[in-house]
Order: structure tokens, then sequence, then C-alpha cells
């Protein structure tokens, strides 16, 4: 019961530290936009050309748009930028406990080497909080990891 | 400031301004005399930078089309007057903002290079702190350079042809994190556009090309995930200054665009022109000047020496499920379908029954092909996102590691297969008549040709051309002219159901009726069906063929045709191939025959580069066929 209320508090918290930094909303990126099969035509015509996809695609010497500087992403925004773009695949490192957008997303959160196997070991036993619903929002997503973080004495230092 | 003093000074203020303006003058003139003096309009390095070409007949143009690019008005084709026009402008005062940049920033990889080739004296030319580049280049943080190239995917042998793109890796960085890293890429901007115009202005530079920067996540995501293509990653040894040179480089051309032309100027072409400007010496792009195929301009690359330092694979989703498969029971196969299908949910007895390490495949695994099902039908959320999180929930309660390998990188490498041009010259006999036939492409792989570095069961020929003579009756024809061939043979099982399909059009000189000669026809042909393999090297097909064909010896100058097809294909070896063929297409319209034409060849590799091949036809009307023989020698080139 202890553990519920301090985690309710630090999730106000956390939520309160959450708004004053922009977050992937206010950066303006969607996810991955599934695009389903190819016809035939489609095909034929596809075969060198690449136009540019992804929302966090940009041009350079473009200015700011949203988190992006000229192209690149700001450091504050890496986290939330990098798990918009790879929901299901946290997801799925989590559930099991280990993988590279698991890793890739605790180096974007500043999470030290010797402290990632008990991030892993954490978000893994945490799922559920973390991922509540298949429809749960990217920035949903890091307000929970932060209050599951924020419980754990050796990794509430990464919480904020 | 001071000149508000009083009057006198404002006076001696009016006299010292345009002193000082023309000590710009007299600099500005020294400098580019001395420019000229070095002749530094014809160097390499002044060329790369500005991407000119030679014309035709004389002078240059810069690939460049937009006017910012330039500094003179007539700088696109005169290096000189460009060269004089961006010594100039460095002299400018304006202040960084996040719209503007001084000259020395904006074109930042031309003033670095003059300001080495002419020792820019900062106490007569001012350098300007470059505050956006600086940021921008710490973000990014080059220390490697990556070249990276997807593969082709099973069922689109046009996505064989594949794309290139850069990848800046920083040094902390490792192989198993590198999701962050930056991509630089080129691509048209075709703003949605699809369909005939699209390709028209494709393949006639009708599309501005840029670049542009993009987290190589989403370059993972969307080759590896969406597309399901393998990625290739090559990591380039250039040092930290030639990097930075890239970078500068890539910064000055900003959001100015290239025409971008499907065949040659495309992303791999400009990719390639980026290395040239961290290299003055190479000279890359020349080797493209009709056809850049992404495969080729990797092996150019690596040609120089010392340049690839590692290589690593990133299998795609389809790869990694394909092996999982592989260590799973058929029960445990059909625990995985019914999941996904929903039959079943995770917490059902069976699963429940298996050892916690096989469950933890099982769950993996289903959630793999649920997620390549999901990609595969366009389906992002709804029910089946909802079974993956029931998925991924039970497996986060199971402690258990499911115990596979990592997936066994390629023998051959996909920039290690045969080359892509082929011409071959065969020796056919025909009706008692001994022919000769000399056979040309310039792109890319037929069923047969030696399969290793590119994607199975897929064919993709570009503007093929067969000629022939007939030694009896001392006349030269033209066989066969096809403008583009595709056949793409996907085995199908109970995970996987891809439709093999062939799309084809061209001139071909064939017989419409009995005892007539025969015509040289524009044909367009499509089929759809069906191939079973028991192992991804030998598959039997069957489909079913429709037929335009256009002559104006016809009634209404046309006749459509349909029929069936059906055979094998057989990768006896790595360097033996087999291909059985029957075909029959009956005319429906206007001509009321059948056409026949039935294949058995058989290709040997007698290396990377050179190939026997030996087929056997029968072809012409039906009960009116003629057989031929044929032997020939191929050379990729």
């Amino acid at each position: 019961m202890k553990k519920i209320i301090l985690s309710a508090l630090v999730g106000v918290m956390y939520a309160g530290s959450a708004v004053a930094a922009p977050n992937n909303v206010g950066c303006g990126w969607g996810s991955q936009i599934f695009e389903g099969k190819k016809g035939m035509f489609n095909e034929i015509m596809a075969i060198t050309t690449n136009h540019t996809s992804g929302s966090q695609s940009f041009g350079i010497t473009t200015g700011t748009a949203g988190c992006a500087k000229d192209g690149v992403i700001q450091q504050y925004a890496a986290a939330d930028a990098f798990i918009t773009a790879n929901m299901d695949k946290v997801a799925y490192d989590m559930s099991v406990g280990k993988g590279e957008a698991l890793d890739t997303l605790a180096t974007a959160m500043g999470i030290k080497e010797a402290d990632k196997s008990r991030f892993f070991a954490v978000s893994k036993a945490n799922f559920d909080m973390i991922y509540p619903s298949d429809s749960v929002s990217a920035a949903e997503v890091m307000d929970n990891l932060g209050v599951v973080l924020a419980t754990d004495e050796k990794l509430s230092k990464y919480a904020a | 400031m001071v000149c508000k003093i009083n009057r006198l000074l404002l006076a001696v203020c009016l006299l010292v301004m345009p002193l000082t303006g023309m000590a710009d003058q007299q600099y500005i003139q020294e400098l580019i005399d001395r420019a000229r003096a070095d002749k530094l309009a014809e160097r390499a390095a002044w060329h790369k930078l500005l991407h000119y070409k030679p014309n035709t007949f004389s002078g240059y143009t810069s690939q460049l089309v937009s006017r910012n690019f330039f500094n003179d008005p007539n700088g696109r084709y005169d290096p000189q007057a460009e060269l004089d026009a961006t010594i100039k402008s460095f002299f400018s005062d304006v202040r960084e903002t996040d719209k503007v940049q001084n000259p020395q920033c904006l074109f930042i990889a031309r003033y670095a290079w003059l300001k080495k080739e002419l020792k820019f004296d900062p106490k007569r030319l001012k350098p300007r702190t470059c505050k956006r580049f600086q940021e921008w280049y710490k973000t990014i943080n080059p220390k490697y350079i990556t070249m990276i190239f997807p593969a082709g995917t099973d069922n689109s042998p046009a996505s064989m042809f594949g794309h290139t793109l850069l990848r800046l890796d920083r040094e902390e960085f490792n192989e198993k994190n590198r999701l962050t890293s930056y991509g630089i890429n080129f691509a048209a901007e075709n703003n949605g556009e699809g369909g005939l115009a699209y390709t028209f202005k494709g393949l006639f530079g009708g599309y501005p090309g840029k670049f542009s920067i993009v987290p190589y996540y989403e370059k993972v995501n969307q080759y590896n995930q969406m597309e399901n293509r393998d990625i290739w990653e090559y990591q380039l040894d250039f040092t930290q200054q030639e990097i930075k040179t890239i970078l500068m480089h890539t910064w000055e051309l900003g959001p100015n665009h290239f025409q971008y032309f499907f065949f040659s100027q495309n992303c791999s072409y400009h990719l390639l022109s980026l290395f040239e400007v961290a290299r003055p010496r190479l000279n890359l792009t020349d080797n493209f000047n009709w056809f850049a195929i992404p495969s080729d301009t990797v092996k150019v690359t690596l040609e120089e020496e010392g340049i690839l330092k590692k290589v690593v694979y990133r299998p795609s989703a389809r790869t990694k499920l394909q092996h999982r498969l592989t260590y799973l029971s058929s029960d445990e196969k059909d625990m995985v379908i019914d999941i996904v299908d929903g039959e079943i949910t995770p917490q059902a007895q069976d699963v429940q029954a298996l050892p916690e390490t096989r469950r933890a495949l099982v769950l993996e695994t289903a959630h793999d092909f649920l997620l390549y099902r999901r990609v595969d039908e366009g389906v992002e959320g709804g029910e089946l996102r909802k079974r993956s999180f029931g998925i991924l929930r039970a497996r986060s309660k199971l402690n258990a590691k499911s115990d596979i390998k990592p997936v066994p990188v390629p023998k051959v490498r996909i920039d290690q297969g045969h080359s892509t041009s082929r011409i071959s010259m065969g020796v056919a006999e025909y009706d008692e008549a001994k022919i000769y036939e000399i056979q040309m492409k310039p792109s890319y792989h037929d069923l047969i040709d030696l399969p290793e570095g590119y994607t199975e069961g897929a064919q993709i020929n570009f503007f093929n051309i067969n000629m022939r003579y007939n030694e009896e009756t001392d006349v030269a024809y033209l066989q066969e002219l096809s403008f583009i061939d595709i056949f793409s043979l996907t085995s199908r099982n109970e995970f996987f159901k891809p439709t093999s399909w062939k799309a084809r059009t061209g001139l071909e000189k064939i017989q419409l009726e009995k005892g007539k000669k025969a015509r040289t026809v524009f044909h367009v042909d499509t089929a759809f069906g069906m191939m079973f393999g028991s192992s991804s090297s030998f598959g039997v097909f069957a489909m079913l063929n429709y037929r335009f064909i256009y002559h104006d010896s016809i009634e209404n100058d046309y006749t459509m045709a349909y029929g069936p097809q059906a055979g094998f294909l057989w990768h006896v070896t790595s360097g033996w191939s087999m291909w059985l063929s029957l075909n029959e297409q009956h005319m429906f319209d206007n001509l009321h025959e059948t056409l026949v034409n039935h294949e058995f060849t058989q290709n040997i590799a007698m290396s990377r580069d050179t190939a026997l091949r030996l087929s056997v036809r029968e072809y012409g009307i039906r009960d009116y066929t003629e057989q031929e023989t044929k032997l020939s020698f191929l050379w990729y080139l």
C-alpha cells in the first residue's frame, strides 16, 4: 500500500516535470505508419526511388522545427523521439528483458552501462505497468517508466 | 558609435569607412589574383565541391540546380566566376540567425578549402563563428562513416536494385547500439505523386533530389521491419578530417537540390560524390554515366585500397522469423499460428504445458509473426495489436531465455555477386539451320544466373537485346528487345503465402499463324501463380499467363492470349541451376491459335563472372513447333 501511494505521488511529480520539458507530442512526431502491401505497378516503379520517409527525416540547415534543430533532434528529446518510433520494439525487448531497442532507449535516457542490466530487469518486472494497454501512447510509456524508475532505489536518479 | 560624437569625427568617419571598404577590396583582389595564379578554379577539389561535370564539347555545368548554391549568377556554368564571387562573399558581415547564415558558414566546406589554399589572414578577413554548424556537428558527433545498403526482399525483384545511405557513428557507440546514429540520405521529392507521371519524371530528372538527415532507427524500421530487407553495413576508413569535410559539404548542400534521375544520378551516385569531396583524387561517379546500380556503387567504393574496415549484417524481421522457425517442432509451429490467429491464448493449456524455455520461444516467435502479419496487411492497431500485447505480457512473466543463435551471416555478401551487365554469345540449331546469337543487357539478374549475393527467385532485367544471324538464309535479325522483364517466384508454406508473378514487355519475333513467317510483335505479358518448395533451392510453380500482342498484320492489329505455365526452378549446387518451363497460351481475339513455348535450361557458372548455358526449346504454334538446341557463353561485366 505504501509503495502504491509513493509511486502515485512520484507519478504526479514526474508528470509535472514531463510537462516542463517538451514531450513527443510537442515535437510533432507521429509513429511509424504501416503501409501494407504494394501493388505490382508500384513494385515495378519502386526501383531506386526511395522517396524520403519517416516522420523524423529532416532537411539540413532548416533552422528550428519542433524539437529538431537544423535536422538533428535535440538532446532533451532524444529518448522521446526514439520511443515514439520504436514502441513495438521497446515493448518486445522489455518483455524479454534485453535487446537492441531497449539498450538504445537506456542510452538515450542517460543510463550508465553498469546500471543497464538492472534497468532491463526492472522494466521487465513492471511491464504491465509501463505498457498497461495496447493503446498506450509513447508519452504515457515514458511517464510510466519514470514512475517505475523513481520507486527503484538504484535507478531513481534516472527518473526525472 | 564613435561617429555620433561630433561633426568633425563624423567627417573623419565618412572618410575612413570607404577606406575600410577599400582595404577589403584590396584584399579581395589580392586573393582572387592568387587563386587565379594557382589555378584553383581548375582543381579537382573545387570541381567536386561545386559538383561541376565537363560538358560534351567544352566548359562545365554543375549538377546542382538551386541558384542559392552559387554566389555568382553564372556560377553554375563558370567555375572561375564562382570562385571569385565566393571569395568576395566571405567578407560579408551578415550575422547568423535561425534563418540566415554568414557566407563563411553557409559555404563552410568551400571556406575551409580556400582558407587552407590561400592562407587567409585573420586580420584582413575576419573569421566568423558558425554556431549553428558547430552545434549540429556536436550533436551528430561523427567518428566513423558507414555505408548502408539494404538488400532486396522476397517477392519484390525491383527491390534488389536497392538504395544506399551513409551512417555517421559516434565513438562511444557499439554494434549493438547504433540506432540513434544519424543517417545522410539522398532522395527524390515526389510529393506523393504516382503512376505514369512519376515514372516519366523520375526517368528524365523531373523531381528535385535532396540530402536529408534522419535517425538510423527510422531507416532500420523502414527496411528491416516494414520492407523485410536485410541490411548490410560497410564501415569505411575515412580520416576524422575527411569525415568533417563530408559533413561540412552536406551542410553547405543544405536544402539545395539536384535533378533526380532514377537510373543515373540517384541516391547511390550522389553518395559517391560525397566521398569525392572528402578525397578529391577519387573519381567514383565517372563510372556511372548511364546506370548507377547501388550494388555497383558499393563495389566501386570498396575497390579503394584499405577503405573497408568492417561489414555488419543486420537481418530483416522476416529473416529473423524464418531463422526462429527452424528451432520449432511442428507442434510448436501450430501453436504459434493458433496464437497469432487468436484460436488460443498464451494461457492455453498446450502452451502452459511446454517447458519454460520452449514457451518463451513460442511466445517470442508468435509476437514476431504477428508483427510481420500486421505490417504485411497494413494493420497498425486494433485487435491484432491487442493480441501482440497479450503475448508480450505473458512473455514478461517468464524468466527463462529462449536459447537461439543469431541469424547466420550469408557466405557471399550482397556486393559480391556476379557483375550486373551481361553479354552472351551462343550458337543454336533450329530447323536444321545453324543460328548465331548475341545477347546484351545492361542489368540485372535472371532466375538461373549465379544466385549468390542476389535475392532468391527474383528476376529483373532491363533492355535485354537479342540479335540473331541465320547461316542458311544469310539473314540477320532482331529476335528480342525486352524493355522490362520481371519474374518473381517465392515459395509458400504455412507461414508465408506470397503470390508469384511476372511482368514483361518488349518486342519479340514469334510465329503467329501456321505456315506464315514469324513476325516481330509488341507484347505485354503478366502472370500470377504459386510456387511450392521443399527447400529454398528447389521449387515447383504453376501460373496463369495473360498476353497482349500487337502487330499490324493481325485483324484489328492485336490479339489477346491466355494459358497455363508450370515448371520448376532448382539450384542443384551453388553454381549449377536448372529451369523447366512448360507454357501454352491460346489466342482468343482476332487470331485463334495456341502458342507453345517449352524450355529446359541449365546454367553452369564457371566463375563469378562467366557461365555456360545449355537450353533445349520447343516453340511455335501447336502441332507445328520447331526444336532448338542452344549453347551460350555468358560474360558478366
